[in-house]
């Protein structure tokens, strides 16, 4: 749609930024495939581990807000085989370091990550992105 | 033809099929079932001597089911029980002829046991395996 004179062009109106909850489960997935033992988050049978957006959802990654004002942040992933739990605890380091360069760290709380699958190469369903 | 093998007969503290936590300050690790099964799939294929996994019947459908690609050979013949901090582990295998069904079932129990605490943590609190049957070179040809 073309703009008015004096009006500023359609593009450069400003896209309405994602939601809080979007915002933390993104940072959260994003921090957890940034490691070689995560092939991605999934979301499950009924895709129902997401968070809604409005580009899309966030899959794989919930966040819930907490009446304390932080968000309960699950993580539902496939991983590589390789050992777990200390996998889980530096995807936790990496979020809170994540979270307190992008001045949200107060806003994250318990960080609960559920793995859902192993397997040695990325597959369809296992997604870093949003949904399509 | 079935052999049973039990290593120990220790009770598994269940959760109903929900994933057991393993609790930490900031939020729990959970490890779904379908990790252990594949865990303990792989771990069993690992040992020589191991032909293939699963009684005839799941052989059979596994073997449709992965030509259509909805299978994973690596569950196939094999049930869990996952509590909060062990497992129990249900392996049914078809060992090749010739080698040693104690020896093989030994192996098959370490590696399982070696491969699920380094993986996933959990205690293997029991490893059962069934010798289904055995495999003659040449099984597959006769069957063509």
């Amino acid at each position: 749609m073309a703009s008015r004179p004096g009006e500023p062009p359609a593009a450069a109106v400003p896209a309405k930024p994602p939601s809080r909850a979007a915002a933390i489960a993104r940072l959260a997935l994003d921090a957890a495939c940034a490691f070689q033992g995560v092939l991605g988050g999934t979301s499950g049978r009924g895709a129902r581990w997401k968070t809604p957006d409005r580009d899309g959802a966030v899959l794989g990654a919930i966040a819930v807000a907490r009446a304390d004002g932080r968000f309960d942040v699950e993580l539902h992933l496939i991983a590589r085989p390789v050992p777990l739990h200390p996998l889980g605890e530096r995807i936790r380091d990496r979020i809170d370091r994540d979270a307190r360069k992008a001045g949200v760290s107060e806003l994250v709380g318990p960080i609960h990550i559920a793995f859902e699958d192993i397997e040695e190469k990325p597959r369809s369903s296992a997604s870093a992105g949003r949904a399509s | 033809m079935a052999d049973t093998d039990t290593a120990s007969s220790k009770e598994v503290t269940t959760r109903g099929g929900a994933p057991g936590p393993l609790q930490s300050e900031r939020g729990t690790t959970t490890i779904a079932d379908a990790v252990v099964e594949k865990v303990a799939g792989i771990a069993t294929r690992e040992v020589a001597g191991v032909h293939d996994l699963g009684g005839g019947a799941a052989r059979a459908v596994g073997a449709m089911t992965q030509r259509v690609g909805i299978g994973d050979e690596r569950t196939q013949g094999v049930s869990v029980e996952v509590g909060e901090r062990e497992a129990a582990i249900d392996v049914v295998v078809v060992i090749e002829y010739g080698e040693s069904i104690p020896k093989v079932s030994d192996s098959i129990r370490e590696n399982v046991i070696k491969r699920l605490e380094g993986i996933t943590g959990l205690q293997a609190a029991e490893v059962n395996i069934t010798v289904n049957d055995l495999y003659f070179p040449g099984d597959e040809e006769q069957q063509e």
